[in-house]
């Protein structure tokens, strides 16, 4: 039974990690300073399904009949919540790496910025560097031991 | 996280799908509202335009996940920075749980009436922006999707003498499924209230020696302060931790002069009501480009109410400062 109970935790203590590793390599990734790249990725994400539309011919409204009454189904290129993410992921991406790097310190860009270890006092300046430290992975990781 | 607010979101388009997979002759009837997601179903014998349209809802749906993925994110990040922010803050009880952690302590005399926080305006400035996008984004969404015709069609009739008071209830609580179409909808207004409490956090910090105090035999003005100060700071050594009932006056009122929340008072409260605000325009987010008197007088009253909770919110602060000692909260019972 002991060796079951081990196993058992054992397994959930992998399995913990993994998550852990996994949601934080995610996260690491999308608070990273990027390249111009994945902003034209995300764009043309947003793309693909205005082209696929256009191919099964949903991208315009088509007024039908359907069993004993008239309908409407209102096309792809008619969303403007759908059609504003071409524009609003790569601003969504941008926007959080943007506030990443000005809440959690991700790179020089603001450092004329006052972040909350800055206030605290000068004799525990090595204390400081750690939590600053500290403060930028936990911004990055999902499960973090503070 | 992510994947379940997604799961949750896609819940009404993925239902068809899977009834209509079951089948064998599916019949075509046309969902309450009917858009792209679901245009197999202007012929559900054609297996390809099935597969064809399933394809298009997992792409489009991939681009909403990256959003949802990024707005979680994002509003996690701010919640651990906030709570980041309160664990930093000095507190007695803290630095003997936790003695070789660095923290803030707070300025009582500080001039800038944030504590001696003001440089730190950037970072709780931009969650205010940030919460805003957020309200923007949110409002267009929402405005796009929920059918309020019933609504407006019933502040229309308001200023001509013809409506009838429970008519009101019927165009709110008689439309809520055409107010909130799909899932997606309704997790809005439960994500902006969650954001805005984020946001506000940091207005704890005057709450911050609550749970200590309490616990103890003796609850006034002079614990709680002490609870603020480190030992060897000007005033606990100059006052010998407040030992007169008048350094006790002095710190108290320096104390409630001092701001709740970070970025000054009026910001704060200011940034309330705006956020109540939107947060009844997501519930019913009536817009149109010709309003009526009785749409004006509708976004008058919601002006109103919002005003009203953001009042009750900032009492509730105080209250409970007031409780420990009324000294904390001034003589007029309000900060500068």
């Amino acid at each position: 039974v002991q060796a079951g109970v081990s196993l058992d935790s054992g397994l959930k203590d992998v399995s913990v990690k993994i998550v852990n590793d996994l949601a934080s390599a995610v996260q690491k990734r999308l608070f990273a300073p990027g390249r111009i790249t994945d902003y034209l990725l995300l764009a043309i994400l947003a793309v693909l399904p205005m082209v696929l539309a256009r191919s099964i011919g949903i991208n315009y409204s088509h007024t039908l009949v359907l069993g004993s009454s008239k309908a409407t189904c209102a096309g792809y290129w008619e969303r403007r919540n759908w059609i504003s993410l071409i524009v609003l992921l790569p601003v969504a991406l941008w926007t959080a790496r943007t506030i990443a790097d000005l809440l959690f310190c991700q790179s020089p860009r603001f450092k004329k910025h006052k972040r909350i270890p800055d206030l605290m006092p000068k004799e525990s300046e090595a204390s400081t560097h750690e939590l600053k430290e500290a403060l930028q992975t936990v911004g990055i990781c999902w499960l973090p031991v503070l | 996280m992510t994947v379940v607010v997604q799961l949750i979101d896609m819940w009404d388009t993925l239902v068809p799908y899977a009834r209509s997979l079951h089948k064998a002759s599916p019949v075509a009837v046309a969902p309450y509202r009917w858009d792209w997601a679901l245009w197999f179903l202007s012929n559900p014998a054609d297996r390809g335009l099935y597969w064809k349209d399933m394809g298009l809802v997992a792409l489009a749906y991939v681009s909403q996940f990256g959003i949802t993925l990024f707005a979680i994110s994002l509003i996690i990040l701010l919640l651990r920075h906030n709570v980041f922010y309160l664990r930093s803050i000095y507190l007695r009880s803290r630095a003997r749980r936790f003695p070789n952690r660095p923290m803030v302590p707070l300025d009582f005399a500080a001039a800038d009436l944030r504590f001696g926080l003001q440089p730190l305006f950037v970072v709780f400035n931009v969650q205010l922006l940030m919460l805003a996008t957020a309200g923007a984004y949110t409002l267009v969404s929402r405005s796009s999707n929920s059918d309020t015709t019933a609504m407006s069609a019933f502040l229309v009739k308001l200023t001509s003498g013809e409506f009838k008071f429970s008519e009101f209830w019927g165009a709110v609580f008689g439309n809520l499924p055409q107010l909130f179409p799909t899932v997606g909808q309704r997790i809005f207004p439960v994500v902006w209230i969650a954001m805005f409490a984020i946001v506000l956090l940091p207005g704890f910090v005057k709450l911050l020696p609550v749970p200590d105090v309490l616990r103890e035999d003796e609850i006034d003005a002079r614990h709680y302060l002490l609870e603020f100060l480190p030992p060897d700071s000007e005033r606990a050594s100059r006052t010998h931790d407040l030992q007169n009932k008048e350094d006790v006056d002095d710190a108290a009122r320096d104390f409630s002069q001092q701001s709740f929340w970070p970025v000054s008072q009026t910001s704060a409260e200011f940034f309330s009501v705006a956020a109540f605000f939107v947060f009844f325009l997501i519930v019913a987010p009536v817009f149109t480009w010709h309003p009526s008197v009785g749409h004006i007088l509708f976004y008058a009253a919601l002006l109103v109410m919002s005003f009203l909770c953001s009042a009750a919110l900032f009492s509730v602060f105080r209250y409970t400062l007031r409780v420990i000692d009324p000294r904390l909260v001034g003589k007029e019972g309000k900060e500068k």
